[in-house]
């Protein structure tokens, strides 16, 4: 998918077409979806989402669909989901944790204005936050910084995390 | 500018901002003028092509016959595509009309340009592997509801084991589908605890719960994966044998009579015995008759002094 951005940077292909690269690998991750009832339900629920103005969505589907076949119970929301959607989505859901996907760096502002909004409403403001994607992979800002609990550069880190965290919950219980 | 910014006649104001027809207006020697709306979308509102020449944009690939009208206006249909830097090989076809000052390029209506339809095939493929996800999610919750419902249903809730409906049901479907077939090999056994109103009435209904548990267990245990056992209600119980003789079945039974014999409630240092009938299907009888021989047998047991097996 990379190199697909890198022909439209330079003109080889429409955006168009880019997003139809994009819309296929979507189509063929759909056709394993029959592997999830081969998975029992055995952790919480959370939710995974782009952040408002990203329209990158395919790193955030498959690290919801890698925590779904992991156990988790996921609620995906996709690309652009705006802040007040997605409070109003941890209000009602009460997840475990959320997961934020991050692709270009200047939605990094969008996902900081999104976590201090969460943090300041006490309902939700204890909620376990990951971020991750591409945004970050540049080694520029720590979990702190953004105001994350954790930031995650691989799928596997975030799996581990989100185990950790249910583990950590569980005993706690 | 032939259409300026503030236009007053509603005629050129249509062309200009709600016509799908997209217009191009050109000089007499080729070059851009100004176009409407619909050109604009058609060229993706990228470029700024006006003052360019039209052979920038738009490759003519036919020309067809030229109509001259009595006013002096020429008209001539042509088929021809956009120029690859807008991304888009749409073929199109239209008219160009010319007059001494003026040449109108009026392309045929189109539904949209082959960008626009990738991105709605592409919209279109996000929007379906999304509703496969939650459909399958949803699927996934409905068949665990449905095995819930399913146990509910067919599961003694006490003892775990399946209940008198299912067994019924079990059962007939079983018998129709072997009916037919020159078949003596299937066992049926009726079972039931013996002085158990006495064991609820002295011990309480929390033992008598704990006596109803470990019978059906040690049934269930002894017959394996050989047939079937259900709790028929109260302190009855049966028990369909798949394939067996009469030899078989009785030491089968014998070995749950004896097993249930020395089971010790040490709680309160009880034993309990149970009676059993049992009976071999006879081949075309029906499920009712099959039941009442099993009854006899039961009756039988139980009056002849209990805690024996006898075979009808």
């Amino acid at each position: 998918m990379y190199d697909v951005g890198k022909q439209w940077e330079n003109g080889i292909i429409s955006v168009a077409q880019e997003h139809l690269a994009t819309s296929i690998v979507l189509r063929v991750i759909a056709s394993l979806y029959a592997l999830f009832s081969m998975v029992d339900t055995s952790k919480g629920n959370a939710i995974v989402s782009a952040c408002v103005n990203e329209y990158h969505e395919l790193g955030a589907r498959i690290i919801a669909d890698l925590f779904e076949l992991d156990g988790w119970d996921i609620q995906y929301l996709g690309a652009n989901t705006p802040n007040e959607e997605l409070i109003k989505m941890i209000e009602q859901e009460k997840p475990i944790f959320i997961c934020i996907s991050v692709t270009m760096s200047f939605n990094i502002d969008n996902v900081m204005q999104l976590i201090k909004q969460i943090r300041q409403n006490s309902s939700i403001s204890d909620t376990k936050i990951m971020v991750g994607g591409y945004a970050f992979s540049f080694g520029h800002f720590s979990a702190e910084q953004i105001g994350a609990d954790k930031l995650t550069l691989s799928a596997e880190e975030s799996l581990q995390t989100a185990s950790q965290w249910w583990s950590e919950q569980n005993d706690m219980a | 500018m032939i259409w300026p910014k503030e236009i007053k006649d509603p005629l050129i104001q249509y062309f200009q901002n709600d016509s799908s027809l997209p217009i191009l207006v050109l000089s007499p020697d080729g070059f851009i003028k100004t176009y409407n709306k619909a050109f604009e979308e058609l060229i993706n509102g990228t470029n700024d092509t006006i003052g360019s020449l039209i052979d920038d944009v738009l490759v003519i690939n036919q020309r067809f016959e030229q109509i001259t009208s009595q006013q002096g206006y020429k008209f001539e249909r042509f088929l021809g595509s956009l120029k690859p830097v807008y991304l888009s090989s749409t073929q199109l076809h239209g008219t160009i009309i010319t007059n001494d000052h003026l040449k109108f390029f009026i392309f045929d209506h189109y539904a949209m340009n082959e960008n626009k339809i990738i991105e709605q095939m592409s919209q279109m493929n996000v929007d379906m592997s999304t509703l496969t996800r939650t459909l399958t999610k949803k699927n996934i919750a409905l068949d665990k509801a449905n095995k819930k419902i399913s146990t509910l249903l067919n599961i003694d809730y006490l003892t775990q084991i399946y209940n008198r409906r299912y067994f019924i049901e079990y059962l007939n479907d079983y018998i129709q589908d072997k009916r037919n077939t020159n078949t003596r090999c299937i066992g049926f056994i009726s079972a039931d605890i013996d002085f158990f109103k006495k064991v609820n009435d002295t011990y309480g209904h929390a033992i008598g719960d704990v006596v109803l548990i470990s019978f059906a267990q040690t049934l269930q245990k002894n017959l394996g994966n050989d047939g079937i056992v259900a709790r028929i209600g109260g302190e009855e119980f049966s028990a369909l044998v798949y394939s067996c003789n009469k030899s078989h079945l009785i030491s089968l039974t014998e070995n749950m009579r004896q097993e249930v014999e020395n089971i010790h409630f040490e709680q309160k240092d009880l034993n309990i015995t149970a009676s059993f009938g049992v009976t071999m299907y006879k081949t075309q009888e029906s499920v009712d008759s099959l039941l009442k021989r099993a009854d006899i047998a039961l009756y039988k047991a139980k009056e002849t002094g209990r805690n024996r097996i006898i075979y009808i």
